[in-house]
């Protein structure tokens, strides 16, 4: 499904050289790396928000290596969420689909659905301003989860969590990846957490992409 | 520390007592009723509310540039920006008095007399109140990370939806300051109003000018309880300004 | 980046010496002046010529008539105060800030456009044609102001000539400068005034033929060195440097 081809990315002195790996419907890929290895990098340039300086990206054999970030259907959570902090949790699930204006009562739907998924039902009136950490992180998936992309990419969505909500993030990470068609790439420095949720784990090191058997 | 803070709380609250005690309301209400005072007073409110919103739309496209891109001569952009701040008040009037006596300025005076009107008294109180809002809204926009605009955008904004939906509302404090601050700038304005709109009587005579008449005629009590009326008006919009903007951000 | 405390402290103290210096240079013999704007080229001449003669600095501050006046009132402090016409003297004597005057030059009122009379401005009521841009001092404000509303008021002129007034300014200087700046095609100032502007012709006008005033000066009454402003009096009204330089900038002595 997702194919980088030979992706290489500068970023100030150091840069991010051959990059290939592919991702498929269903798996589960955990990008693992020591802190300014680049994965947030690399990360961000499947999702457009970064120049790729040579190399392809492509999404179902389609080359979008230009495509703006809001045409390439890819779910994104960045670290702690970023949660739009001027909305209500509602309006930061619905936002995707009210700038694709789908008409409201779809919207509504829409919203429920992934609120109940989530466990977040009772928090869509709230600001998001007393939000504990995992129910940030909820909220922050609910939001790039609802226009149905087709990749999700995490990055380092456990590492502000205690024990307790972390063991509940991964279980539902394992299901979200199992009930939803979506491929999912996870950022984490924690190898706990890759074997616990990994169907494939890369390893970024010196600018390198190697596999790491499971 | 204390002692240092209070003195100039104390000192500006000293200040305004001063005038106090040198009027009586029998002086602020014979001011108010005096055509030519409520006249400044209206021409006072119109025009600097007028600044404040022509300053707040230039300021934040200005400040989201200078704050979100890197450009050549950014430093040099930076410091231009400022030199309406730096420049003492009469070298403001001057300059703008010179530029529309310019080709340029005399082809914009062929279809609008600037000069000596009131549009000058909006013009003289926008060129140094701007230079004010800009620099807030820099400030604001700097101090706000991209990460939400970014998120944004993946989730199918372009720039300029990002811009309006996730930063604007971000920005809302900022935004509030920077109008107040173009707002005061703008009513205390005197110096280039002086010099490029003149002190016409029913005309040109904003609040400042009204104070420098009245001290003129010798009418010291009038231009106390003019004073008095500036001061009250400026302070009152500050503080609304502040409640609102904080009543945001306790939420 | 070693700046200590110390440093700070002691640096903090030599700009507030240096503050001090800037004031004291001035200190040993100072006579605070108000000086009305239509006298201060001659005033910052004979000033210099003064200074080098007795050692004596004058503190000029110039503004208009009116303006310094309430100046003096609010700072009660100063020692000579020139006002540019007798009426604002007058004011002085009842507000009871000096004693006694004593005329200076002679001054006027005239119609005054720039150099060669591109307007063709011949008369007062020419003024009040469409499309010429006329200002005034502020008859609140400056002297000048207020003698042109008195005599256009004699002549009859003033209704008329009210309406049409483009801008009115704080000083006569400010009035000129206008002039000179092509902002205004015509403006009343002072006779002396005008003399000192190349750019600025005069209208003979029948409306201010009648008038004749004069700048004067006094000492003002809360001096602390009546008898320094007093030599200085005497200087500016008899001296023969004094009165070389009135002549020189087209001034009338009275």
């Amino acid at each position: 499904m997702l194919h980088c081809v030979d992706l290489e990315i500068k970023q100030g002195p150091f840069s991010l050289c051959n990059i290939s790996f592919k991702v498929d419907k269903g798996e589960y890929l955990v990008l693992m790396g020591k802190t300014g290895s680049g994965k947030t990098t690399l990360i961000e340039a499947i999702c457009g928000l970064r120049k790729v300086k040579n190399g392809q990206v492509l999404l179902n054999s389609a080359n979008i290596t230009n495509t703006a970030p809001g045409q390439r259907q890819i779910g994104y959570v960045p670290q702690d969420g970023a949660l739009f902090t001027t909305m209500t949790v509602a309006e930061n699930i619905e936002f995707a689909l009210k700038i694709r204006n789908w008409p409201k009562g779809k919207i509504n739907q829409r919203v429920q659905e992934l609120a109940a998924l989530l466990g977040i039902e009772h928090l869509l009136k709230r600001t998001t301003h007393n939000l504990s950490g995992g129910e940030k992180q909820r909220v922050a998936l609910g939001r790039a989860l609802s226009f149905y992309p087709e990749i999700l990419c995490l990055d380092e969505p456990l590492s502000a969590l205690d024990q307790v909500t972390k063991a509940e993030i991964i279980t539902l990470l394992k299901n979200l990846s199992q009930k939803l068609q979506v491929a999912i790439i996870h950022i984490s420095h924690s190898e706990y957490e890759a074997k616990k949720l990994a169907t494939s784990i890369l390893s970024l090191k010196d600018g390198i992409l190697e596999k790491v058997s499971l | 520390m204390g002692i240092v803070a209070s003195t100039y709380i104390v000192l500006i609250l000293a200040m305004v007592l001063a005038d106090f005690f040198y009027t009586t309301p029998n002086h602020i209400f014979k001011a108010l009723a005096s055509k030519e005072i409520q006249y400044a007073i209206k021409l006072s409110l119109v025009s600097s509310t007028i600044t404040m919103l022509l300053s707040v739309i230039v300021a934040i496209p200005i400040g989201y540039f200078m704050a979100r891109y890197n450009f050549k001569f950014k430093k040099i952009i930076d410091a231009i920006l400022d030199i309406p701040i730096v420049l003492p008040p009469l070298v403001v009037g001057l300059s703008l008095l010179l530029l529309f006596q310019t080709t340029f300025g005399q082809f914009i005076e062929s279809h609008l007399r600037i000069t000596y009107t009131v549009y000058s008294v909006v013009i003289a109180q926008f060129m140094v109140a701007c230079a004010f809002a800009v620099r807030t809204m820099y400030v604001t926009f700097s101090q706000i990370n991209n990460r939400q605009e970014q998120v944004a955008l993946t989730l199918g904004c372009n720039q300029r939806q990002s811009f309006f939906y996730i930063l604007l509302p971000q920005a809302k404090s900022g935004i509030l300051t920077a109008a107040s601050l173009a707002w005061s700038r703008a009513l205390g304005e005197f110096g280039p109003i002086l010099i490029f709109a003149g002190a016409t009587r029913m005309r040109t005579e904003v609040l400042p000018t009204t104070v420098f008449l009245e001290m003129s005629v010798g009418n010291i009590e009038a231009a106390v309880a003019v004073s008095l009326i500036m001061i009250a008006s400026g302070f009152l919009v500050l503080l609304v300004v502040r409640l609102y903007g904080t009543k945001k951000q306790t939420f | 980046m070693k700046y200590s405390g110390t440093g700070k402290i002691i640096g903090f103290i030599v700009l507030l010496f240096l503050l001090i210096g800037c004031k004291s240079k001035q200190e040993p013999k100072t006579l605070l002046v108000y000086c009305a704007a239509v006298v201060k080229p001659a005033l910052e001449e004979i000033a210099e010529v003064y200074y080098h003669k007795t050692g004596v600095q004058l503190d000029l501050q110039y503004g208009g008539s009116g303006t310094l006046l309430a100046n003096i009132r609010i700072a009660k402090q100063g020692d000579l105060y020139l006002s540019a016409d007798a009426s604002y003297m007058k004011q002085a004597i009842t507000y009871n800030l000096v004693e006694q005057s004593k005329p200076i030059v002679a001054i006027a009122p005239v119609l005054a456009v720039r150099s060669n009379n591109p307007k063709k401005i011949k008369a007062v009521s020419d003024v009040c044609k469409t499309g010429i841009r006329f200002g005034v001092a502020n008859p609140e404000a400056a002297s000048v102001g207020a003698v042109t509303k008195k005599l256009l008021q004699e002549s009859g002129n003033w209704e008329a000539v009210k309406k049409s007034i483009y801008v009115q300014m704080p000083t006569v200087s400010d009035v000129a400068n206008a002039i000179k700046l092509n902002t205004i095609d015509a403006g009343v100032i002072w006779n002396v005034t005008a003399n000192q502007y190349k750019e600025i012709d005069i209208v003979k006008v029948d409306d201010f033929n009648t008038y004749k005033d004069y700048t004067s000066i006094a000492v003002l009454k809360w001096s602390k060195q009546p008898n320094e402003a007093l030599k200085f009096t005497n200087f500016l009204l008899s001296d023969s440097n004094s009165i070389n330089v009135f002549k020189k900038l087209g001034y009338k002595m009275y």
